[in-house]
Order: C-alpha cells, then sequence, then structure tokens
C-alpha cells in the first residue's frame, strides 16, 4: 500500500474542488448544499491531514517530496510543481484545515441572511482561500509558495471586498491588496534573487546550497523575503492593511488572523530558517521591526472601542511577538505561538463574531456591557480566550509567550523588558474589552437589548471546540522548568530545525532565573487584569473626547494619516507630474507613431488595387529584388 | 559555369521571343486588305457582332470531351506495357478507368449531355 | 502491396470518402441534413482513424514518403477540416450543391497529403494543382455574388501565374541538377545563380500560397469574396499544408543554400509582418481583417523558419495547430454570424456582448489567441516561434517581430473593445448557435487551452521534428 503521504495532493484538492462547485454553480445550489460542500470539502481535507501527521509523527526520514508535475522547465532552471510534507508542513496542514473547518461550520450559521448566490460566492472565495494557504504550505519551493502566497492576497482582497457595494469596503479591500503587493514584490525580486546567484528555488537544494553565497546575497535575499512577510504578515510598516481589513465579514477575519494570511510570513521564515540563521544582519532587523510592531500596536489597541478593532491590532501584536522569537531565533516558539495564536484568535474573532450577530451588526463596545447574562457560551468561551492571550498559567497562550519571552531574554534583557510591557498591555486591552462587552450594564438602545440572543449551535460548537483548544492547546510545549522532557513540539519540529539550531545554539536561562521572570510578569499581568476589569466594569458612556496621548492612540498614532502625507501625497503629485509628462511627451510620441502607422498603411493600401495584373507585377517586382539582392550581397 | 549558364539561358528567352515577333515583322509584308479580316478558309463569314451570349451547352460539350479525349490518350503508353507488367498494370488501369467512369456518371447525372 | 496500403493510408482513406460521396450524389438525392451529418461522421472518422496504426516508409521509387511528423501534420489537417466542415453547417443546409462542395474540398485536402508526402519535385507539383484548383471552383460556391465569382477568377488567374514560376523553377532545377528527386537535389545543389534563381522562382511559388508579402496581393479579394468556410479554409489549411511541406523542403532540400535562403527568408519575414499589419489595422471587413492579419501571422512563422533548427521545425508545426484552433474559432463566429444575419462589418460587431456573450467570449478568446496574449495557446505559438528564431542570434529580426506583435495587439483588442465596449443601437440580435457549429467552438476553445499548457503535445512534435 502506498503511503498516505503520497496522496497529499488530496488536501488542496478538496477546497478546490469545492471553490470550483461553490463558484460555477452558485445561482443553482440551496444554502444548505453550499454550506455543505463548502465546510464538507474542508473537512475532508482536514482529515487526509490528520493522517499524513499521524505518518509524519511516526516518523519519517527527512521531507517528502510529491511531485505532480514538471511546472516551469526553462534551460537550467526546473521547479517541479511539487508538494513538501515534513513536521512544519503537517503541522500547519492541520491548523489550517482544522481551523479552517470551524469557521466554515460557524459561516454557514453566520451568513445566513446573505441570499443563495452570495452565500456560494462567500463560500467559494473561502475555499478558494483555504487552497490558496494549503499550496503556500505546501509548496516544495519558493514559486508554488509564491502561487499560494498570490493566491492568499487576491482571496483578501476578495473577502475583504465581499460586501462590495460599501465604497468604503472596498477601499479598505483595495488597501489591502496594495500592501500585499508591495511585500509580494520584496518576495518575488528574492525568488529572482536565488535564481540568478544558485539557479534553483528547491527549498531542499536552497538550504543544501546556502554555503555557496556570499552574506551579502544571503542578507539581501532574506530582507527581500522579509519584506514579503511584513506585507503578508501586517508588519511595520506594512501592517496598516489588518485593521482595515475588519471590513468582511466577521469569520473571514477569523480566518485571515487565525489560519491562514498572516501566518504566511511567519511560516516563510521558518521554512528558511537556515537563510536566516546564517545572516544575523537580518535577524536583528526582523527582531527589531517584531518588537516595533508588538509595542505599536498593543499601545494602539489601548483605546479602541471597536471590538474587531481591538482585536486586529492584538493580532498585529501578537505578530510581532512570532516576528521577535523568528528574529532571535527560537525558531519553535514561533511556530508555538503561531498554533495557539490560531487557537484563541479564532476563538476570540468567532465570540466577536457571535457578539455583533447578537447585537444586530453593532460593533462599538461603548454601546455594549452587561453581555454575559445573555450570551452565556459566548461569554464564557470568549474568557477563556482573553486569558489565554494574556497569558495566565495554565492556558495555552502562557507556554507559548513564555517560550518566547526567555529567548528574548537571552538576547537581551530590554528587549525582553520591552517585550513583557508588551504582554502587560495586552492584558490590559484584553481586559477592557472583556468588561465592557461583558461586565456592568447594558448601554445599547433597548430594541438591541430586546433581541439580545444566544447564537445558534452551529456558531457556538465551534466556539466551545476552540476555548478546549485555546485551555489545553499550550501543554503541548511545557517548558523544561516546569515540568523536563515534555516540550513534544519542539521535539516534533526538531528535524527542520536542527541545521539552525546546530550553528547557533539555542541557550536557556537559568532555571531560577526564568521561574523568577515567568512567574514575577504573571503576577503583574495579574495585577493588570484585576485593574483593568475593575476600571471599566463600571464604564459608562459619556460625551467628552479624548485629549492628549489617549487621542493620539486613539488615531492609531495618525500612521495612515503620516502615510497619506509622506507617501500618497507625493506619489500622488509625482503621478500628476508623470501624467503632465505623459500627455506632452509620450503621449506625442505614441500618437505620433500610431498616425505615422496609420499614414504607412493609408498610402500601403493603394498596393491593393484589385487589378490581377498589379499584382503579378508586384510578385516579380519582389522576385527580382530578392535575387538581385542575393547576388549584389554576394559580392 | 552557374552564371553562364544562366545568362545563356536569359539570352535564349529572350532571342526566342522576341526573336520570333521580329523575323515575323522582318519576312511580312505591309499590305492591310479587307480579306485579311476574314475567318481563314473555313466557315463562312460572319453574319452579326461575335460578343454576344450563347449557348452554354457548347462549352460544356468541349469540356467534356476534351478531358476523356486527354484522358484516353494515357492508354497507349499502358497499352505498350501492359504486357510486361501484367497484374499490376490491369488493376491500375481498371482504377484509372473507374475514376473516370466516376466523372462521366456525374456529367451525365447532371444532366451535361443532354442538349437543352 | 499491404505496406503500400498502411503507408498511404491517410490518402486512400480520403479517396474512399470522396468516392463514397460522389456515389451518393450519383446514385440518389439525398436531403442536406442527412448529408451533412453523414460528411461529419465521415470526416471524423478520418481524423480519428489517422491515428492509428501509422507506418513510415516509401513508395514509388522515393516520390512518395512518409513519416510519423507527416502523420502527425496531415492529422492536424483533417482536424482543421472537420472543425471547418462543422462550422459551415448553416452555411451548408440551405445549399444547392453540398455534395460537390465537399468532393472538391476533399480533393484539395487529398493534392495536401500528396504534397507533404511528396519526395519528388513533379510528385509536389501534382499535389499543389491538385490542392489549387478545386479551391477556385469552391471559391466561387456563393452562387448569388458576384464578389465570389471575381474572388474565383483571381485565384485561378494568380495561382496559374505562380504555377507557372514554380514550373519554371522546376525545369531549372532540373536543368542544372539533372534530377527531380529531393535526395537528389540536396546532393547537388550549390549558391550558383542559375539554381539560386530556380530558388528564387520555387520560393515565389511557396510565397503565393502562403501570402508572403509581395506575393500577397490576390489574398484579400480573394478572402473578402469567398464563402466565409472557403476563406478559412484557404487561410489556415491550405497555408498550414504549404507550410508543412516548406520547412523540410528548406532544411532539407536546400540545406546547401541555407545561407542564401536565410537572408530571403529575413527579408520576407520582415516585409510580411510589417505590411501584413498596416493593412490589417485599416480593414473594416471582418473576413478581410482575418485575411490580413493571417499575413501577418504567416510574417512570424518565417521568423520562427528561419531559425533553421529542430526548434524551428517544431514551433512550426505547433504554431500552426494552435492558429488552426484561434483562427477557426474567429472564423466560426464569423462564419455563423456572416451566414445567419448576412452581416460582416467590424462595426456591426459593437455590442456584440450585449447580445451573445458566449460567442463574444469565443471570438476574444480566438483574437487573444491570435494576438499572442497569455495565458492563451497563441502566445506559447509565438513564444517558441521567437525562441527558434532567437536561436541564430538576429535580435533586429526579433526586435521587429515583438514590435509588430504590438501593433497587432492594438487591431486585435480594438475589436475586442467593440465587442465587449461599444455601444450600437442595431446590435447583431441574440443568435441561437446548432449544434455542429457549437461543437467546432468548443473544440476550438479545448484547442487553445489544452495545446497551450499542456506540455506534450509541444514535446511530441518536437520529438518528431527534423532540423539541422
Amino acid at each position: 500500500m502506498k503511503n498516505i503521504i503520497e496522496y497529499v495532493w488530496l488536501v488542496p484538492l478538496f477546497p478546490l474542488a469545492g471553490f470550483l462547485i461553490n463558484g460555477l454553480l452558485r445561482n443553482s445550489l440551496s444554502k444548505s448544499l453550499t454550506g455543505i460542500i463548502g465546510s464538507g470539502s474542508i473537512l475532508a481535507s482536514f482529515i487526509v491531514s490528520i493522517l499524513i501527521f499521524l505518518d509524519v509523527k511516526a516518523g519519517i526520514d527527512g521531507p517528502v517530496i510529491v511531485t505532480l508535475f514538471d511546472f516551469i522547465s526553462f534551460q537550467d532552471v526546473s521547479i517541479p510543481f511539487a508538494f513538501q510534507v515534513d513536521q512544519l508542513s503537517s503541522l500547519f496542514l492541520l491548523i489550517i484545515t482544522g481551523i479552517g473547518f470551524l469557521i466554515h461550520v460557524y459561516s454557514v450559521a453566520y451568513m445566513h441572511e446573505e441570499n443563495s448566490s452570495h452565500f456560494a460566492r462567500y463560500f467559494a472565495y473561502l475555499n478558494l482561500f483555504v487552497f490558496s494557504m494549503l499550496l503556500l504550505v505546501l509548496g516544495s519551493n519558493y514559486v508554488i509558495m509564491f502561487i499560494g502566497w498570490e493566491g492568499v492576497g487576491l482571496c483578501s482582497y476578495l473577502l475583504i471586498g465581499y460586501w462590495f457595494k460599501n465604497i468604503e469596503y472596498s477601499n479598505a479591500a483595495r488597501k489591502a491588496f496594495v500592501m500585499n503587493r508591495i511585500g509580494d514584490l520584496g518576495f518575488l525580486l528574492a525568488v529572482f534573487w536565488l535564481i540568478g546567484r544558485i539557479g534553483t528555488v528547491n527549498f531542499s537544494e536552497v538550504f543544501s546550497k546556502v554555503d555557496t553565497l556570499s552574506s551579502l546575497d544571503l542578507t539581501a535575499i532574506t530582507m527581500l523575503l522579509f519584506i514579503g512577510a511584513t506585507g503578508k504578515s501586517a508588519q511595520i510598516p506594512l501592517y496598516t492593511w489588518l485593521p482595515d481589513a475588519m471590513a468582511g465579514p466577521t469569520p473571514v477575519s477569523a480566518l485571515i488572523h487565525a489560519a491562514t494570511m498572516v501566518t504566511a510570513g511567519i511560516y516563510m521564515i521558518a521554512r528558511s530558517n537556515i537563510l536566516y540563521t546564517m545572516a544575523p544582519t537580518t535577524q536583528t532587523v526582523v527582531m527589531v521591526v517584531g518588537l516595533g510592531t508588538a509595542l505599536l500596536a498593543a499601545t494602539i489597541a489601548l483605546k479602541q472601542n471597536d471590538i474587531k478593532k481591538v482585536l486586529a491590532y492584538s493580532t498585529v501584536s501578537q505578530l510581532g511577538y512570532m516576528f521577535i522569537a523568528l528574529g532571535v531565533g527560537a525558531y519553535t516558539g514561533a511556530v508555538f505561538h503561531v498554533m495557539t495564536h490560531a487557537f484563541f484568535k479564532a476563538l476570540l474573532f468567532l465570540g466577536a463574531g457571535s457578539v455583533i450577530h447578537a447585537m444586530h451588526h453593532e460593533q462599538d463596545i461603548r454601546n455594549m456591557g452587561g453581555l454575559s447574562k445573555k450570551l452565556k457560551t459566548t461569554h464564557l468561551t470568549f474568557l477563556v480566550g482573553c486569558l489565554a492571550i494574556a497569558g495566565i498559567i495554565p492556558f495555552s497562550g502562557f507556554f507559548s509567550k513564555d517560550e518566547i519571552l526567555a529567548a528574548a531574554f537571552m538576547k537581551s534583557p530590554i528587549v525582553w523588558a520591552l517585550a513583557a510591557i508588551g504582554a502587560l498591555m495586552t492584558a490590559f486591552y484584553m481586559f477592557r474589552l472583556y468588561a465592557m462587552t461583558f461586565l456592568g450594564k447594558f448601554r445599547g438602545t433597548s430594541e438591541q437589548e430586546h433581541h439580545l440572543h444566544e447564537s445558534p449551535p452551529a456558531m457556538t460548537i465551534p466556539l466551545v471546540i476552540l476555548a478546549v483548544l485555546s485551555f489545553a492547546g499550550g501543554l503541548v510545549g511545557i517548558p523544561e522548568v516546569l515540568m523536563p522532557d515534555s516540550h513534544s513540539l519542539a521535539k516534533f519540529l526538531e528535524p527542520v530545525f536542527a541545521e539552525s539550531n546546530r550553528i547557533s545554539v539555542p541557550h536557556h536561562p537559568d532555571h531560577t532565573t526564568e521561574l523568577l521572570l515567568m512567574f514575577g510578569l504573571m503576577a503583574v499581568i495579574a495585577v493588570v487584569i484585576f485593574w483593568a476589569v475593575g476600571k471599566y466594569k463600571k464604564y459608562e458612556k459619556s460625551g467628552e473626547e479624548n485629549t492628549g496621548f489617549a487621542r493620539i492612540l486613539e488615531n492609531k498614532w495618525y500612521v495612515d494619516e503620516i502615510y497619506e502625507a509622506l507617501i500618497i501625497r507625493p506619489v500622488n503629485a509625482f503621478g500628476k507630474m508623470l501624467g503632465k509628462f505623459d500627455n506632452f511627451g509620450i503621449d506625442w510620441v505614441v500618437n505620433g507613431v500610431g498616425r505615422s502607422v496609420q499614414y504607412a498603411s493609408r498610402q500601403i493600401r493603394l498596393l491593393q488595387s484589385g487589378q490581377v495584373g498589379s499584382y503579378v507585377l508586384l510578385m516579380v517586382i519582389g522576385m527580382i529584388v530578392l535575387f538581385a539582392l542575393q547576388v549584389f550581397l554576394k559580392k | 559555369m552557374g552564371s553562364a549558364s544562366l545568362i545563356a539561358l536569359t539570352l535564349a528567352a529572350v532571342l526566342f521571343s522576341a526573336g520570333g515577333i521580329l523575323i515575323a515583322k522582318l519576312l511580312v509584308k505591309g499590305t492591310v486588305n479587307p480579306q485579311k479580316g476574314q475567318a481563314y478558309e473555313c466557315g463562312i463569314p460572319t453574319s452579326s457582332s461575335p460578343w454576344n451570349q450563347f449557348n452554354i451547352g457548347y462549352y460544356l460539350f468541349a469540356l467534356i470531351f476534351l478531358i476523356f479525349d486527354v484522358e484516353l490518350i494515357f492508354l497507349y503508353p499502358w497499352a505498350v506495357v501492359v504486357k510486361k507488367m501484367g497484374m499490376v498494370a490491369l488493376v491500375e488501369i481498371v482504377v484509372f478507368l473507374f475514376i473516370l467512369f466516376m466523372g462521366f456518371l456525374y456529367a451525365h447525372k447532371k444532366g451535361a449531355l443532354k442538349w437543352m | 502491396m499491404n505496406d503500400l496500403l498502411i503507408i498511404m493510408k491517410q490518402e486512400l482513406l480520403l479517396t474512399l470518402i470522396i468516392f463514397v460521396l460522389l456515389t451518393l450524389k450519383i446514385a440518389k438525392d439525398m436531403d442536406n441534413g442527412a448529408f451533412l451529418n453523414l460528411v461529419n461522421l465521415l470526416l471524423a472518422i478520418n481524423f480519428v482513424v489517422g491515428f492509428l496504426g501509422g507506418m513510415e516508409g516509401m513508395l514509388f521509387n522515393e516520390m512518395y514518403h512518409t513519416n510519423s511528423l507527416i502523420i502527425l501534420e496531415k492529422n492536424i489537417l483533417n482536424l482543421g477540416t472537420l472543425i471547418i466542415s462543422l462550422q459551415s453547417w448553416s452555411w451548408l443546409k440551405d445549399h444547392k450543391h453540398v455534395a460537390e462542395f465537399y468532393i472538391l474540398l476533399l480533393c484539395t485536402l487529398l493534392g495536401m497529403f500528396f504534397m507533404i508526402s511528396a519526395g519528388n519535385l513533379l510528385m509536389f507539383y501534382l499535389g499543389l494543382e491538385l490542392s489549387t484548383i478545386p479551391l477556385a471552383a469552391i471559391a466561387n460556391f456563393d452562387l448569388a455574388k458576384r464578389k465570389s465569382s471575381e474572388a474565383a477568377m483571381k485565384l485561378i488567374i494568380s495561382s496559374a501565374f505562380s504555377s507557372g514560376l514554380l514550373l519554371f523553377g522546376i525545369s531549372l532545377v532540373y536543368g542544372s541538377t539533372g534530377t527531380l528527386g529531393f535526395a537528389g537535389i540536396a546532393a547537388s545543389y550549390s549558391a550558383d545563380p542559375m539554381q539560386l534563381f530556380a530558388f528564387v522562382l520555387l520560393l515565389a511559388g511557396f510565397g503565393f500560397k502562403i501570402s508572403a508579402v509581395p506575393f500577397h496581393l490576390w489574398t484579400a479579394d480573394v478572402y473578402e469574396g469567398a464563402p466565409v468556410a472557403v476563406t478559412s479554409y484557404l487561410s489556415v489549411i491550405s497555408k498550414g499544408a504549404i507550410l508543412f511541406v516548406l520547412v523540410p523542403v528548406l532544411y532539407t532540400v536546400f540545406k546547401p543554400i541555407a545561407e542564401s535562403w536565410y537572408n530571403m527568408l529575413y527579408l520576407l519575414s520582415v516585409v510580411t509582418i510589417i505590411v501584413g499589419n498596416l493593412f490589417a489595422i485599416r480593414q473594416e471587413n471582418f473576413k478581410r481583417f482575418l485575411a490580413f492579419s493571417s499575413i501577418a501571422q504567416v510574417g512570424f512563422i518565417l521568423v520562427g523558419i528561419t531559425g533553421s533548427s529542430s526548434a524551428g521545425s517544431s514551433a512550426v508545426v505547433y504554431f500552426v495547430l494552435i492558429y488552426i484552433f484561434s483562427n477557426l474559432a474567429a472564423f466560426g463566429v464569423v462564419s455563423f454570424v456572416s451566414a445567419t444575419t448576412g452581416r460582416e462589418g467590424i462595426s456591426d460587431y459593437k455590442g456584440f456582448y450585449k447580445t451573445n456573450p458566449v460567442l463574444s467570449w469565443v471570438l476574444a478568446i480566438g483574437l487573444f489567441s491570435l494576438a499572442g496574449v497569455p495565458p492563451t495557446a497563441g502566445f506559447f505559438g509565438k513564444f517558441f516561434l521567437l525562441l527558434a528564431g532567437a536561436g541564430k542570434g538576429n535580435y533586429i529580426l526579433l526586435t521587429i517581430a515583438a514590435l509588430n506583435m504590438i501593433i497587432s495587439l492594438y487591431y486585435y483588442l480594438r475589436i475586442v473593445k467593440a465587442i465587449f465596449m461599444d455601444s450600437n443601437d442595431h446590435p447583431i440580435e441574440k443568435l441561437s448557435v446548432p449544434v455542429f457549429p457549437k461543437l467546432a467552438l468548443y473544440l476550438c476553445m479545448a484547442g487553445i487551452v489544452f495545446t497551450g499548457f499542456v506540455r506534450y503535445v509541444y514535446d511530441y512534435i518536437q520529438s518528431l521534428s527534423i532540423g539541422f
């Protein structure tokens, strides 16, 4: 019997089929059928992914490459359409299809108000999204990865702009797309650079030839790849699209933030870990950017009032942590955090979706409050999510964040301190959000209050499952100090990062320090949580505007405005100038060429007289010219 | 050699065509009389302008006659070698005649042989 | 004898079909619908059988030869003829002389087969004539139209002239080498003026058939006047057949004077591309437009031939295959519209998308493929042609070709714009396409997608190709 890994192409095949069926038959399928096809295809992928994961866990010798066909083959460069299955990709498969499936199920209930054609369009996009992400994760070379990379960008555009009749939403979609494209350019340049230098883009060959690259090449390639990552994974300076991406339906936000898209950058760097380990300069840049993003986004989140915006900035901030981990060489930590973050962020978003659903598309937390009484399941699961993201033991976020912080501490205590401040802010804004939404008095209209209801099971069941995962998901990576030899994730991923770990051996802080840091921080976080809950439980709506620093935060550090002033306006002005030049210079040339072509064609038409005699004459002249040229050229 | 032969060929071509006209011009005595405008030897003087419409049947008959006439000429060389080639030659000529016959049948079916 | 049957399988089958049709015509009067069904069935069988159990070999003292590439080429022509036959269904279903149309059409196809398989100039000439003279007759098949008669007349006169040139060339070749067999000519040919002149005459004959500038002038009048089915046949099948002969003749028979014909072809291709494009820009009649654009396409093919390697040979065959699909997709729509509404002007197609979205897409994809826009097959076809042309390192030629691709993009897209974006007070009404033409269009679409994306097609052609 053939190994199940050989059938890995089934995993992306199901969502693709789902996309085609839902997309092509969107006008004839009923809603329930659409939902079944959409979710069922992901479930099928999930099952195959589990089998593959078990196989990989049972042990494989190195990555398994499954080649489907030759994709591009030109002279020396050969790029197969192949999938690579190893520990890293099989883990991501589980995350993507598992959480993706839950989100699909949730969406069936969440989107039930749409008419069936739009409903099918939604599921078609969702399936295509998952398909692209799977392609990205499974690709055995940078080009296949890039196809998935682009596909993910396209789908995010389509889904963010799902309600395309709203101009603002369409603009948000466009912003996401453009920001992503800027990053993609970096990725593409890196791929070209690789082809130019070593003539291959296959992971295995690139990583084995890494020694032949000069350090300049390495730095350039890794930097370019990182630019790609900042676009997809929303890091400074390209993060602004992610909060705006809230324009899409909430499950889409969950999908973008938890299972797909934003983790693409992390995955790519983790996949290329050897390149990064060999390029310390880039690593430092990655770390600094990650740290900056983590702090910046956390401060912005402190003062946001839109439930989804807070979560969005928290994602940006958490992604910053993952980049810190990548920057300090703690690849396992980064992947670990991707995993736990996928659990609790999906949970939080879906919980937020449930709240929004109950509140009839109200997203402003100033108009909520006291929802815990009506939305019991949502409330409890949301609380689990908040505890997990804040990093309270034994919730999953604690373990992964702690691993990152420990690694950061070994790099430099300052990095640790800054990251810890970020963690405190995280706890604060999450529990501000929690308290304002679920505790205190209801502040919405009486009509909203009247209609408050818990969401249907199709929405709450995924929440419960995710809550369990958010609670227990961290147990696969219990740090050495707490329980020796129980970091099973690290052991599982070991082969992927073995080479990097050999080059720069990871250090751990000694046990006392680590325990001290861990529980000291925990204690402070707990204090912060009580403070935040106590402060915002009694929140009352007041007409007064924020002033001073709070106002800056509320306006997100004016980053969008700064971009507007520094980049968009100059570019527009430059564009206008070029436009002028275009009108007078280029257009003149182009039109001139066009006119002369038109003129020539008018003249040459005279040859076409309709007289066979003249045709024959021209043939004879042509022959004579040909012959004469031959004879004269000879001489 | 090539160049020379090409030139010779061109000269020959020019001589052949121009020469004929030239010699005719030289030999002929430049007299013009009405007799020369008449149809030569056979037939009768035209009674009206030849540029009028006449029955297309003339053409059809002439063409069909010409085609079969020409094709049948191929039977002569065949007859010369048929003894030497034997069976193959027989089969081939039957195929050939079959094709001709089909054409003939078609013409007949279309009524091309009927004088209207 | 058995070998003969297998080697000449394709020709014999075609002859058989011709005779079946002729017998049917003589024996009884069938109604058009049934007759067309039968013909299309026979042509489909003919196409399929072409792939079964072929055999390479020589016959009749090297007068006739065949190999895998030639078999494939004949199959390609069979396919094209089948598609054209399906497309002309709506034109022929009310025509008085359907049987004659098919008999003559298939005779020309038979002529092409013999021409492609020729191993001797005489055989080649016979095939060529067989493939030309009946065409003049069917060019006249729009019996009520004066233009159709004019087209037939112009075709027969100018092709008689080109045949004269060819015969003159052949006689000079014979005079200077003493043989007409391809092998013998290749062995003793050289670049002395006499033989060069003979070659120029032959090339002019070829150039006339593929309508390379300056031997192209008959094309526009004939294409415009002839029925659309005949026009598409002329511009696709007949051209393709000649190209299939031209490539091996240049690469093997006239290999000794490769340098000379390279220069001539260079000149011809440049002039052809440019003039073809210049003409195409200003055409207002859709058929005339396609005719001129096909002249420019031939220019691109000539660029590929100058590559003179197996890449050149395979690029040409590959391109002709794609060209059949793309051009017939365009011609198919035009032919159908012209047969049902009688409208042929490009401006008639304004707003076509509003009334006939499916046909518009077919037409647009066909035009995109002709223009060489990725990801249609036309792009890959042109790409391989230019790649083959680049083999000789002649970048001036490639630059000219590339610039002209841009110009051609303009006029193809102009039509696409008219179809999709322009509004029209009297658009072509909504048409429902009968089964056969629809099938033909599906075949073309499948071909445009399939041949472009499936590497196997190109690889297969390349594995059969000759070159030096």
